[in-house]
């Protein structure tokens, strides 16, 4: 029980605090700028995987959350540019994916990374990240009409319907947060 | 791998669309995204079709590329227009194929969402056939500039967005190369079970972001060796003023604007 409770309510952001720390010694304005240009594009390749590359492609497009995480643990200014960014290319290379980017992939990676930068604990993480992708998910259902699920949850508006979505978004999320600390882990022992 | 993405189609022609001001392009193209979206007629997504196929045969583009848009996404298309057409159970009953019932919502609604879709990659489409990747850069960082009294760096944004689409293709060759790095050593990415495909994206992940780290601080070290300074407002080398055919398209755009509130109006009345 308190193993369970250690890992919901322990910081979870020591890593990202040390890359965040990392960017910080190193930085400079232009590679601020450059930092942001490059995560931006990275994250439009990544969305846009499933429209060049149909079939396997599409299992690239939710990697498009870790640049911008990325960006967002190196500043949120940084993060919130590269989410731009990325919807500015991918009106250039892949206009398809306009829609999702913004309200799902893209709303999640600045969640989570400003979950790691300004809270400390999974839960609270992982509630900020959830609930901004819960209510990205809402606005293209039921503002777009856009069928993200497919026929199983349809665009009228029920209690049965919203728990389910913000299930799957806390459920999503914290497979996100678990994926995010295993890189940053992996990229601060590289950058060392 | 990747080799099939077209980056920055820009294709040099001197038509009407060509010679517009790239923020009256810019603009048009957001607004008649907005347009798209709101209205819920058949008829006023007819009219906005017809006002791009007009545009598109003004820029004398061949109709080759709205197939080419077109066909990367025409699966999900459909597959959106199949599920607006069964899952909406509103306005009256149409007819039914075994279990499934379809009304007369379910078909407005699988004809309205394929369109609109469709709509919104052909106009950016003519966007970014008519528009080269200076010209957006130019027409952001003019449009973005009144923000800059909100702290937003439009300058910034725009040598940013100069900068990423220049090294998506260098981007897109580097990850062929850790994709098939990958591959090579037996992890693949859609295959064997849930924890094997984790690590195999965490490894895409981790080896894309520390390229991106690496190359990031290489040319900021190469432009700043040349003197640059980031965050200064810089000087443009081509610059372009507004002329009468951005007045014309403002026109168009004003009529179709006119049109959509008309008819939303109507209905609401």
């Amino acid at each position: 029980m308190k193993k369970w409770f250690m890992f919901w309510f322990h910081s979870a952001n020591k890593d990202a605090f040390d890359l965040r720390q990392y960017f910080h010694r190193t930085s400079s304005k232009t590679k601020e700028m450059t930092f942001t240009a490059f995560l931006g594009a990275l994250a439009a390749i990544f969305q846009s995987a499933g429209g060049f590359m149909p079939g396997v492609g599409y299992l690239f497009s939710p990697i498009a959350t870790a640049p911008i995480v990325l960006g967002t643990i190196y500043s949120i200014r940084s993060g919130l540019l590269a989410y731009l960014l990325s919807i500015v290319l991918l009106m250039i290379i892949q206009p398809s994916e306009i829609i999702v980017f913004p309200f799902t992939t893209g709303l999640l990676g600045l969640g989570i990374g400003a979950g790691f930068v300004y809270l400390k604990k999974r839960i609270t993480i992982l509630a900020l990240a959830s609930f901004l992708l819960f209510a990205g998910i809402a606005i293209l259902l039921y503002g777009f009409r856009f069928p993200l699920f497919g026929p199983s949850i349809g665009s009228a508006i029920t209690i049965i319907n919203i728990v389910y979505i913000y299930f799957f978004s806390f459920f999503y999320c914290w497979l996100w947060v678990e994926i995010s600390l295993i890189c940053f882990k992996k990229l601060r022992i590289m950058l060392d | 791998m990747f080799e099939h993405l077209l980056i920055g189609r820009y294709i040099h022609k001197q038509s009407f669309v060509h010679r517009l001001d790239p923020r009256t392009k810019l603009v048009g193209v957001c607004l008649y995204i907005l347009l798209i979206f709101v209205t819920n007629s058949i008829s006023i997504v007819i009219v906005q079709s017809a006002v791009l196929l007009v545009l598109f045969g003004i820029a004398r583009l061949s109709f080759y590329f709205l197939w080419q848009g077109l066909k990367v996404v025409l699966p999900l298309i459909t597959f959106i227009g199949l599920i607006s057409l069964v899952s909406y159970q509103e306005g009256y009953l149409i007819g039914s194929v075994g279990p499934i019932e379809i009304y007369s919502e379910g078909i407005q609604s699988a004809i309205l969402l394929p369109a609109r879709f469709s709509l919104l990659i052909f106009s950016t489409s003519l966007l970014t056939l008519t528009t080269s990747s200076m010209e957006l850069a130019f027409g952001f960082a003019r449009i973005l500039r009144p923000l800059q009294c909100l702290g937003f760096p439009s300058e910034q944004f725009s040598f940013m967005l100069t900068v990423s689409i220049r090294f998506i293709p260098t981007f897109l060759e580097e990850l062929d190369i850790i994709v098939k790095a990958q591959t090579a050593r037996g992890s693949g990415f859609n295959q064997g079970n849930m924890a094997n495909r984790m690590k195999s994206f965490v490894s895409l992940i981790v080896l894309s972001m520390l390229f991106t780290i690496r190359r990031a601080e290489q040319l900021a070290l190469a432009l700043e060796s040349r003197c640059y300074r980031g965050g200064v407002e810089r000087n443009w080398r081509t610059t372009h003023q507004m002329g009468w055919r951005d007045g014309i398209t403002a026109i168009v755009i004003l009529f179709l604007i006119m049109i959509t509130i008309i008819y939303e109006l109507q209905k609401v009345i």
